[in-house]
């Protein structure tokens, strides 16, 4: 029984393995935001688990990509209580927010990051 | 036949407490505003402490809706109200360099006072582009986050003693304790190593100067009204009524009444704590008779990732603070009502810092024997990550019991047509 779990698992870690390797991310469809600030609309990559990432972390390895796993257990505090705690997150990570829209005029947080201007949704940060 | 014991029946029915609880038997305000409220556009306050202002705009559109539902069909969209505007509509009004926020009730309140057709032209006003546009002004930064946080900085300004005379054009050592204060809230946004304080302070001069050269020898406090003023424009020059309002004579948004119940103090100072009953209870009424209610509660209330939720936070902090005060000043001499006075005050105080949060109630049902509230944030559509997000509806659920606990203020808003319901809150105006 061990031996199977066991074998469950190596495959499982095999198959999501080269997957994070390469900084690639699977798309469950393209989205489309705009975003004021930078006069432009950008396409998202979405995942399955919701998180948005920037269309070009669906080619090549991103910044954005690089700091999910940066992510850490967040403690907010005073002032920090009264914002989006994921935009506290992006800060901390060195990004910067900025409000994306839908075509609806939904609000969404994205961080952007300067090395690379990739960006993902500030809530991809908390998971 | 045989009979059952009275033992047996009373045993049974302490089986089903304990397991079931009181909750089996608590009532609960079924209602469910969810489908207005998907037309509404889901906020995201970012990095800025204004979940208030996104809690009131959203009533107000849900209003707005429900008043002029046929003009839209698919929803508010980009009609809806900016959270910014009413910012600047009651905030911004008083003080260019106003500090604190209002209370929910205080904004409806004022926004009331000033007349829906003002809230109308304010609504309309993409303030964020505007600060967009602005915020490029500042070397280095392409987004509006750090010039919301300059000028809507929540900060308590000081209360005593003389400001320094402000004079940013003659080296930051005179600079407005205020606009230090912003320096100091942007150069928590740009992140730790990014910046430091001296170079925020050179950005924002030059921002400034781009906009109110130092030749003019005007102060910082004058430059950041001329801020305001640009954020203001248009609401002195309201958008052509035929946009939203096809020349039926209607007004925008309904003439409406402001109510609020804040919780009361009980105890002794031995055991001095906050009683959410009554805007719990009112808080049901309200949402029963169809409105929805903004609440301010613990933002601890909501489990955060990893974490679970801790609604006794706010009132911990409290009663903490609440006891060593009381205590430092029966010390010190003072009478009981003095310390008690300071007491609450300083209890309030860390209330607040340990986090409070406005969100806005729009549903009410039982899940498996438990009364849980739906509530709409304003962090995006993801609820900025966290567990039990209605994803891309920016909803969540909390239970009662917690609720209850993490609860400190209700505010809501009733149309002068509609019937005022019986919840024991004060009317405003």
């Amino acid at each position: 029984m061990q031996i199977v779990v066991l074998l469950v698992a190596v495959f499982a870690g095999a198959t999501a393995l080269p997957q994070a390797l390469a900084g690639s991310i699977a798309c469950t469809k393209m989205v489309q935001y705009d975003l004021p600030t930078q006069s432009k609309k950008l396409d998202f990559c979405a995942t399955k688990n919701g998180v948005l990432f920037s269309a070009q972390c669906a080619k090549t390895e991103c910044e954005a990509w690089r700091k999910l796993g940066s992510a850490k257990k967040q403690s907010l505090s005073g002032r920090q209580l009264a914002q989006n705690p994921a935009s506290v997150r992006c800060l901390e990570l060195g990004g910067k927010v900025t409000t994306g829209y839908d075509e609806a005029a939904n609000e969404l947080c994205f961080c952007f990051f300067k090395k690379d201007q990739s960006a993902i949704s500030c809530g991809g940060l908390v998971r | 036949m045989r009979t059952t014991p009275v033992s047996v029946i009373v045993g049974s029915i302490a089986v089903i407490f304990s397991t079931a609880g009181w909750s089996f038997w608590e009532s609960c305000p079924e209602a469910d505003l969810s489908a207005d409220f998907k037309k509404i556009p889901i906020r995201s306050q970012g990095s800025t402490p204004t979940c208030t202002f996104a809690s009131v705009a959203a009533m107000f559109d849900f209003y707005r809706l429900k008043a002029r539902g046929s003009q839209y069909p698919h929803g508010l969209g980009k009609d809806a109200t900016s959270d910014l505007s009413l910012y600047v509509a009651t905030t911004g009004d008083a003080s260019p360099l106003s500090k604190t926020s209002p209370a929910a009730y205080e904004i409806m309140a004022k926004v009331a006072h000033k007349g829906p057709n003002e809230l109308k032209a304010c609504s309309l006003g993409d303030f964020k582009k505007t600060l967009g546009i602005l915020a490029e002004k500042i070397p280095g930064s392409s987004i509006d986050d750090d010039l919301q946080l300059l000028v809507k900085g929540s900060e308590q300004s000081p209360t005593t003693g003389d400001l320094p005379k402000d004079d940013r054009c003659s080296g930051s050592a005179k600079w407005n304790r205020e606009l230090d204060s912003r320096a100091s809230l942007l150069l928590q946004s740009c992140g730790p190593g990014t910046a430091n304080l001296d170079d925020i302070k050179g950005q924002i001069s030059q921002m400034l100067n781009s906009i109110e050269p130092c030749s003019s020898a005007t102060s910082s406090d004058q430059v950041v009204s001329t801020l305001y003023a640009a954020f203001t424009k248009q609401c002195s020059e309201p958008t052509p009524i035929t946009e939203l309002n096809p020349g039926d004579g209607k007004t925008h948004t309904p003439p409406y009444r402001t109510f609020k119940l804040v919780n009361k103090f009980k105890g002794d100072a031995d055991d001095y704590k906050l009683d959410s009953s009554g805007p719990y209870d009112a808080l049901g009424s309200a949402l029963k008779a169809g409105n929805p209610v903004q609440i301010t509660v613990c933002q601890k209330v909501l489990a955060s990732p990893g974490a679970p939720a801790n609604p006794d936070a706010c009132n911990d902090a409290f009663r903490e603070k609440f006891k060593q005060v009381y205590a430092d000043a029966k010390n010190s001499g003072a009478s009981d009502q003095d310390a008690m006075s300071k007491a609450i005050g300083a209890g309030q105080n860390a209330q607040v810092n340990a986090g409070t949060h406005s969100l806005v109630v729009i549903g009410a049902k039982k899940i498996n024997g438990v009364c849980r509230y739906l509530v709409r944030n304003s962090w995006g559509a993801d609820c900025a990550g966290y567990p039990g997000c209605n994803a891309g509806e920016g909803t969540q659920w909390i239970d009662s019991e917690p609720l209850k606990k993490a609860l400190t203020v209700i505010s809501y808003m009733i149309p002068d047509s509609n019937p005022i319901p019986d919840t024991g809150a004060t009317q405003v105006n």
